[in-house]
C-alpha cells in the first residue's frame, strides 16, 4: 500500500518522529529554550536556504553564498565600527546596506549565470574565488570585535517579540514572502517554469536571461540579510567562519526536496530540510553522541532523504504513460 | 588572413599555452635567480602533482557527465588509514615533536611490509568509498552533485573518527622516501604524474572505455541506446576518481609525513577550475587531457610565482577566479562564432 502524500508532508513527519526519539532520550530537548536556541542557529542556513531555493529551482547552484555572506558581513561590520556614534548607524540603514551589497554580488552572479550563460556551478566558483580574494585582502581576515560594534547592535541580537527572537521572527516573515512570491507571482510562476524547461520558457515568451539576473540578485538580498541576522546573533565578524557553509546550504535545501534539474520544489521544504538538520544536530549533542559521529550521521542522513526523495519520484513516474524515450 | 588568425585561436589548448608561457616568462623575467632557480621548479615539480591527479580524477568523472565532489574526502580518508596502518604496525618513528614519540608503531611488521599493507588498503578504502559513491548514483538513481556532496560529508565523517581531529603522524622513512627522491634531479612525484597523466590521455583518446566516456558525457541516452553499459561505464568512471584519490593519498601523506583532515580541502574547487580552465565542458562529452595539465600548470606557476614576487596569497586566488572566468565568456565567444560560421 503506497500512500501517496506531498514530499513536504513526508519531512515533516521524519522530522516530528525525529524530534520524538530526541525527546524521549533527553528531556532537555523539548524545553523552549532548548528549542528556540535550535530554531535561531539554523537562521541563518534558513535564511540562505530560502534563496537557494529559487536559484535552485531555475535547474541553478549558488557555490559562492559563504562568500557573499562572509562580504556582506565584513561590509556591515566595519561601516559599523568605522562610523561609530553617528546617527547613520542604525539599524535600519545597515540592514538596507546588508540587503544592497548582498544585491551586487548576487548581481555579478546573475549577469554571468543569465546574461554570459556561464554554467551555473562554474561561475559561482568563480565569483567564490574572486569574492574571496578580495575580501581577505581587504580584511586581512580581521576579526570586527563586540567591543567595536555599535549599542543598539547589542540590544538587537538579544531582542524577542512575545518571547521569540528577533532572528526567528524576521526568518518567520521572510519564510511568508518568499512563499508568497513563490506561489503567487508571476515572477515564481516563471521561475518554475523555467526550471522545468527552459526551451519552452524561452518559446513563451519569458524573457529568461532577466529573470536569472533577478533570481540571483535575489539571492543575493537574502544572503545580505543573512548576513545582518548572522552579525546579531554573534555580535563580531569574523570573515573566516564561513568556509564550507554553501554546502550545508545545498544540503539543506536538497533535501527539502528541491530537484537539481529544477523546476519542482518548495520553500517549505527547504525549511523543512534546514529543521531536520538542525535538529538532528542538536540531538546528537543532547544524547552525548562524540561529536565525530556527527558528520557521519548528517551525510548518511543527507544521502538517505535524497535516495528516499529520488526512488519515491522514480516509482511514481514509472506508473505515468510514457510518450518519450527514458531510461 | 582573418581566418588563420583567429583559426588559430581556436583552438583553447594553445590559448592555454601561450598563457602559461607568457606567465613563466613574466616571472623568468621579473625573478629569474629564484623563479627559475633549481630548487624552486623542483619544488614547484613536487606540488602540483597531488592536485594534478586529483584534477585528473575529476576530468574523467566530469567527462561522463557527472561530478565528483567526494574526492577529497576519499583521498583524505584513503590516506588516513594508510597513515593509521603504517603508525599503528610499523616501525616506532620519532616524531620530533615534543611529547608525541610515536612508538606505539608495534614495530610488528618491518618498514617495506607495512607500507606495501598500507598501499593496498589505501587502494582498497578509496575503492569502496568509490563503489557508494557508484552505487548510489547508478543503482538508486540520484543525481552525482547530491550524492558526491553527501559521501563528501560521510567520508569526512569517518575520517574524523580515525584522527579525532588531530593528525596521524610518524610514517615510515621508506615511504617518506617517495616524495623527497628526485631521479636525475626530476623529483620522483613528478614522474609519476607525468606516467599517470599519459596512461589516462591514452586511455581517453584510444580506448574504448575512453570513447564510451566521451559520448556518455554528451548523450547519455543515446549512449545507451547504442549498446553501451552505462550502468557498468558510469560505475567505472567513480571507482577511477577513487583510484585517483588513492594515488593522491599516497603522495600527499608521503609529502606531509602524516595524514590529517583538511590538507586537500581547497583542492576540490581548485581541481574543478582546473578542469573547466582547461577545455572540459561542465556539462561533459568534451575535454582534454593536454589541455587539463596546462591549466594545472597555469595555476601552479601562479601559485608558486606570485609567492615569489611577494603578491598576497589572495590576489593568487582572484586572479585564478578572474583567469576563470574570463576563459569561459572567450569559450561561449568562440563557440557563437563558429557556430555562426556553419
Amino acid at each position: 500500500m503506497k500512500i501517496r502524500l506531498p514530499k513536504e508532508t513526508w519531512l515533516l513527519i521524519i522530522l516530528a518522529i525525529v524530534a520524538v526519539l530526541i525527546g524521549i532520550r533527553s528531556s532537555i530537548f523539548f524545553s523552549a529554550e532548548n528549542l528556540l536556541d535550535l530554531i535561531k542557529g539554523s537562521t541563518v542556513i534558513g535564511i540562505c536556504a530560502l534563496g537557494m531555493t529559487f536559484v535552485a529551482m531555475t535547474g541553478g547552484i549558488d557555490i559562492s553564498v559563504s562568500a557573499v555572506i562572509a562580504g556582506v558581513a565584513s561590509i556591515i561590520g566595519n561601516y559599523m565600527f568605522r562610523s561609530g556614534n553617528s546617527f547613520f548607524n542604525n539599524v535600519i540603514i545597515v540592514f538596507i546596506i546588508s540587503a544592497i551589497s548582498g544585491a551586487v554580488f548576487g548581481a555579478i552572479n546573475g549577469i554571468l549565470i543569465g546574461k554570459l550563460k556561464i554554467p551555473s556551478i562554474v561561475a559561482t566558483l568563480g565569483t567564490l574565488a574572486i569574492f574571496k580574494g578580495v575580501l581577505f585582502l581587504i580584511t586581512k581576515g580581521y576579526w570586527v570585535n563586540r567591543a567595536d560594534l555599535p549599542e543598539w547592535l547589542k540590544s538587537l541580537s538579544l531582542l524577542t517579540v512575545f518571547g521569540i527572537p528577533i532572528q526567528i521572527v524576521i526568518f518567520f516573515i521572510l519564510i511568508i514572502i518568499c512563499w508568497l512570491i513563490m506561489k503567487y507571482t508571476t515572477f515564481g510562476r516563471i521561475v518554475y517554469a523555467i526550471g522545468g524547461n527552459s526551451v519552452s520558457a524561452i518559446r513563451i515568451g519569458i524573457n529568461v536571461d532577466r529573470v536569472i539576473l533577478y533570481v540571483y540578485i535575489l539571492m543575493g538580498i537574502l544572503s545580505g540579510i543573512a548576513a545582518f541576522v548572522h552579525t546579531t546573533i554573534m555580535v563580531g565578524v569574523d570573515p573566516n567562519s564561513f568556509t564550507g557553509f554553501e554546502f550545508k546550504v545545498i544540503g539543506a535545501v536538497f533535501i527539502g526536496g528541491v530537484a537539481i534539474t529544477g523546476g519542482r520544489g518548495s520553500v517549505f521544504g527547504a525549511v523543512i530540510g534546514v529543521l531536520l538538520l538542525a535538529v538532528i544536530s542538536n540531538g546528537m549533542i543532547i544524547a552525548r553522541i562524540p561529536i565525530f559521529w556527527h558528520q557521519i550521521v548528517t551525510g548518511t542522513v543527507i544521502l538517505l532523504a535524497i535516495s528516499f526523495d529520488v526512488v519515491q519520484r522514480k516509482r511514481f513516474e514509472s506508473r505515468l504513460t510514457k510518450i518519450d524515450v527514458a531510461e | 588572413m582573418k581566418n588563420k588568425f583567429t583559426g588559430f585561436f581556436k583552438n583553447q589548448e594553445i590559448v592555454l599555452l601561450l598563457i602559461f608561457v607568457v606567465i613563466f616568462v613574466i616571472l623568468g623575467f621579473l625573478r629569474p635567480q629564484e623563479f627559475l632557480g633549481k630548487y624552486n621548479l623542483q619544488s614547484m615539480a613536487s606540488q602540483f602533482p597531488e592536485l594534478g591527479i586529483i584534477s585528473l580524477g575529476m576530468m574523467v568523472v566530469i567527462l561522463s557527465g557527472g561530478i565528483d565532489l567526494s574526492i577529497v574526502s576519499v583521498s583524505t580518508l584513503a590516506g588516513v588509514t594508510g597513515a593509521w596502518i603504517m603508525t599503528k604496525w610499523g616501525p616506532p618513528v620519532e616524531t620530533g615533536i615534543e611529547g608525541l614519540d610515536r612508538s606505539t608503531g608495534s614495530g610488528a611488521l618491518s618498514g617495506p611490509v607495512v607500507i606495501i599493507i598500507a598501499i593496498v588498503a589505501i587502494f582498497a578504502v578509496a575503492l569502496i568509498c568509490g563503489f557508494i559513491n557508484g552505487f548510489f548514483i547508478v543503482k538508486v538513481g540520484i543525481t552525482p552533485i547530491l550524492v558526491t556532496l553527501a559521501t563528501m560529508t560521510l567520508f569526512e565523517g569517518v575520517s574524523l573518527y580515525f584522527t579525532k581531529g588531530g593528525s596521524i603522524a610518524g610514517l615510515p622513512p621508506q615511504f617518506i622516501k617517495i616524495a623527497n627522491t628526485n631521479i636525475l634531479n626530476v623529483p620522483l612525484l613528478f614522474i609519476i604524474f607525468i606516467v599517470v597523466a599519459i596512461i589516462v590521455g591514452i586511455f581517453l583518446e584510444r580506448s574504448s572505455w575512453g570513447r564510451s566516456i566521451y559520448m556518455l558525457g554528451s548523450n547519455p541516452i543515446a549512449s545507451l541506446f547504442s549498446g553501451i553499459n552505462t550502468k557498468r561505464l558510469t560505475m567505472s568512471v567513480y571507482l577511477f576518481s577513487a583510484a585517483m584519490a588513492a594515488i593522491a593519498a599516497i603522495i600527499i601523506s608521503a609529502r606531509y609525513n602524516s595524514a590529517k583532515i583538511g590538507t586537500g580541502s581547497s583542492y576540490i574547487l581548485q581541481s574543478i577550475t582546473i578542469v573547466v580552465l582547461g577545455g572540459t565542458a561542465i556539462s561533459g562529452g568534451y575535454g582534454k587531457v593536454t589541455g587539463t595539465v596546462i591549466a594545472l600548470l597555469i595555476m601552479q606557476v601562479l601559485k608558486s610565482g606570485l609567492n615569489i614576487v611577494g603578491i598576497s596569497q589572495y590576489i593568487t586566488d582572484i586572479a585564478a577566479g578572474v583567469i576563470l572566468i574570463i576563459v569561459l565568456i572567450s569559450n561561449l565567444y568562440i563557440e557563437r562564432t563558429r557556430v555562426l560560421k556553419t
